[in-house]
């Protein structure tokens, strides 16, 4: 049983935000950012000679980024603060790691995009559901059978109903042209 | 007369109908799913949208977005988990309700209210929609510039601790609005020599990464919670004319929903948040909020669910969303060469009305399939954070790889997953991205369409619409700061 039943919300807990150490690490790279982009304003707009700077091609991005940079050194300045008054309960390291795992399933996501000109959608799809299920830790055989149940589900209902644009899979070019029509309109 | 028969002509439709349908029902299990909600599912049935009538999409995604709220109160009651953010302060009261044997009256509650709200920010709109129609043809460029730019100034100011961020993030979506090829000198703006940038960065790529692809990594690294053991709430509908006996909380709610819908980059927490704390205020028995007050969860329900309809005012009008759902709907419009805004109240005003009714029937339907279906709905919250992670993560392909079939796209949706993903850890807002893209757009259009009929900076400020327009913005933003530097003071003077 969770800890739910017990826990008791604060008013002011739904409308202050958190703060995690890690922030810094983020902010450090947005301002990075900012200053690299600005850095490059010249070589990646063009300049027009005499113009004034409203009147130019870049100046939207010109503004974008000096907005940026206005906004965010004095944040980095109020995380830097925050992080000093943290009392270094929560651990940056173990965050960062968090965001590092997530790579992996960008990674799944990646190879999923990669099958499916290969593979069609249909097969590409329950290999990507089966496989990533049993890698995050499912085993019983029900959470496979309604994973199967959804993806056919859903693929009847986008591709199939709402014929959204996914192309066939090259393994199709090997079936009989009677069956690979109908794989590559519904599947 | 006959602007009202046409409306109820084009939402007659088979289309519309099964829309309508499809759109309450799926709202409601997507909003009970905690982990999952309305801007995820928004977000991946939009290219799918795209092949649709204006009318028969925007509603798909209007019963997505007006019920999602009611069935996310099940949880928030049930569990003490809301399905969507903004339920979390259903919880405050509906658990306290539930733990004492009154479960079943909390949901009715958090029904009716939604009921009321929802319908009374429609009945409101339909009571100004003709001043809108003869106010809206009044704004041009500059008036559209400086709206846009109040809701920009808005979107900082509202998110309240998260300001200098929120700036940030505005800005850098303006910036990612800007990339590519411009269309005055046609000239590129930092494309760094890649050929893909030239068409720029697809706004639904960004918003599949922050909002869909994101939530199902933050699932995929989550832990599976256990099962919360619930009973099934019994009787829900007999007691659903008690929201009628509280006028109070409803009305004040409902009307704080619609007032905070219609300011572009507020919404609902903040609707929510002034409407709880007036009625615990004004309440006979304040100490009972938080430990279970019926009026606490109406006001919370109430102000929530009359902001959707409320949202689609500045859309519709002006053609600028106020938030992440409505900037979602704006790209329908788009596909579709229909532009929100002036003219289309000007020309189009059945259209308005029919999204009108729409968003009526949808409160209906809603309630019906929620008086027949709770108990079923509590099943589907208790699906494991994981396995959700999985599926979601198989959907979100389609709302990606639909688009233009680009791994490019997927690619990039992928980076602004694992970003969107680092927002929700560090609990930092997501919408002002979004909003940073669209509403930086519509601004440099208008921006440049005004140089060319002015002569000076001052025109922009000095007709009577965008003069006020921009008072507004100087009070908003003197106002922010006053309270800013008076909560420093306290602070220090507090030491906290």
């Amino acid at each position: 049983m969770s800890d739910n039943s017990e826990r008791k919300v604060e008013l002011a807990e739904l409308f202050i935000p958190k703060f995690h150490p890690a922030e810094l690490v983020f902010a450090i790279a947005l301002v990075v950012l900012s200053v690299f982009l600005f850095s490059q304003f010249e070589a990646q707009t063009r300049v027009i000679e005499g113009k004034e700077l409203a009147g130019q091609p870049g100046f939207w991005s010109w503004i974008s980024i000096v907005g940026m940079l206005l906004f965010g050194t004095p944040y980095l300045v109020t995380v830097i603060l925050k992080a000093r008054a943290d009392n270094g309960r929560a651990s940056v390291p173990q965050e960062l790691l968090q965001w590092v795992v997530a790579v992996e399933y960008v990674l799944w996501f990646m190879a999923y995009v990669m099958l499916v000109p290969w593979l069609g959608y249909l097969l590409s799809t329950i290999a990507f559901s089966i496989l990533l299920l049993f890698r995050v830790g499912y085993s019983k055989r029900n959470f496979f059978l309604w994973a199967l149940i959804f993806d056919l589900v859903m693929i009847a209902i986008f591709k199939g109903f709402l014929r959204v644009n996914i192309p066939g899979g090259a393994i199709y070019e090997y079936l009989p042209p009677a069956l690979r029509n109908f794989m590559i309109s519904n599947f | 007369m006959e602007t009202f028969l046409s409306s109820l002509d084009m939402i007659t439709s088979w289309s519309v109908l099964i829309a309508l349908i499809i759109g309450s029902i799926g709202g409601v299990i997507i909003g009970a799913i905690p982990g999952v909600g309305p801007p995820m599912a928004i977000a991946i049935l939009l290219p799918a949208t795209f092949a649709m009538e204006p009318i028969v999409g925007l509603t798909l995604l209007l019963g997505v977005y007006g019920s999602a709220m009611y069935g996310g109160a099940i949880p928030a009651v049930l569990m003490n988990v809301p399905g969507t953010a903004v339920n979390a302060l259903t919880t405050y009261d509906g658990y306290p309700m539930t733990r004492s044997g009154q479960g079943a009256r909390a949901l009715s509650l958090c029904y009716g209210a939604s009921f009321f709200g929802g319908i009374f920010s429609v009945v409101c709109l339909m009571a100004f929609a003709p001043v809108l129609a003869d106010v809206a043809p009044l704004f041009g460029s500059r008036e559209i510039f400086m709206a846009a730019l109040l809701g920009g100034v808005l979107v900082v100011i509202a998110h309240r601790g998260h300001g200098l961020f929120s700036g940030f993030m505005f800005c850098f979506g303006m910036f990612l609005a800007s990339i590519g090829l411009e269309t005055s000198e046609l000239t590129q703006r930092y494309t760094f020599g890649m050929t893909w940038l030239s068409s720029g960065v697809d706004l639904i790529v960004v918003i599949l990464g922050i909002f869909a692809l994101s939530q199902a990594f933050h699932l995929l690294t989550a832990d599976d919670e256990d099962t919360i053991e619930v009973e099934k709430p019994v009787g829900v509908g007999k007691r659903l004319g008690e929201v009628a006996r509280m006028p109070r909380a409803s009305i004040i709610s409902s009307t704080f929903g619609v007032i905070m819908g219609v300011i572009p980059g507020v919404g609902q927490f903040i609707a929510q948040f002034f409407s709880y704390t007036i009625i615990q205020k004004t309440s006979k028995n304040p100490e009972q909020f938080g430990a279970g007050a019926p009026e606490g969860i109406v006001a919370s329900e109430a102000a929530n669910n009359a902001v959707p309809a409320a949202a689609m005012i500045p859309l519709l009008a002006l053609g600028i969303p106020g938030e992440a759902l409505t900037a979602m709907m704006l790209s329908v419009f788009y596909v579709h060469n229909v532009v929100p805004g002036p003219n289309l109240f000007l020309s189009e005003f059945d259209f308005v009305m029919a999204l009108y009714l729409c968003l009526i029937l949808i409160n209906v339907i809603t309630l019906i399939f929620l008086l027949v279906s709770t108990g079923f709905i509590v099943n589907v919250s208790s699906i494991p954070n994981r396995y959700l992670g999985v599926l979601t993560l198989t959907l979100c392909f389609i709302g990606i790889y639909a688009l233009r079939n680009s791994v490019t796209d997927c690619l990039l949706a992928a980076v602004f997953g694992v970003i969107g993903l680092v927002f929700k850890r560090l609990d930092l807002p997501t919408i002002p991205i979004i909003l940073g893209m669209v509403l930086g757009e519509i601004m440099e259009t208008k921006f440049r369409t005004s140089m060319a009929r002015i002569d000076h900076y001052y025109e922009f400020i000095n007709r009577p619409i965008s003069g006020t327009i921009f008072a507004i913005i100087v009070i908003a933003i003197l106002t922010h700061l006053f309270f800013q530097i008076k909560y420093w003071r306290q602070s220090r003077s507090t030491g906290v």
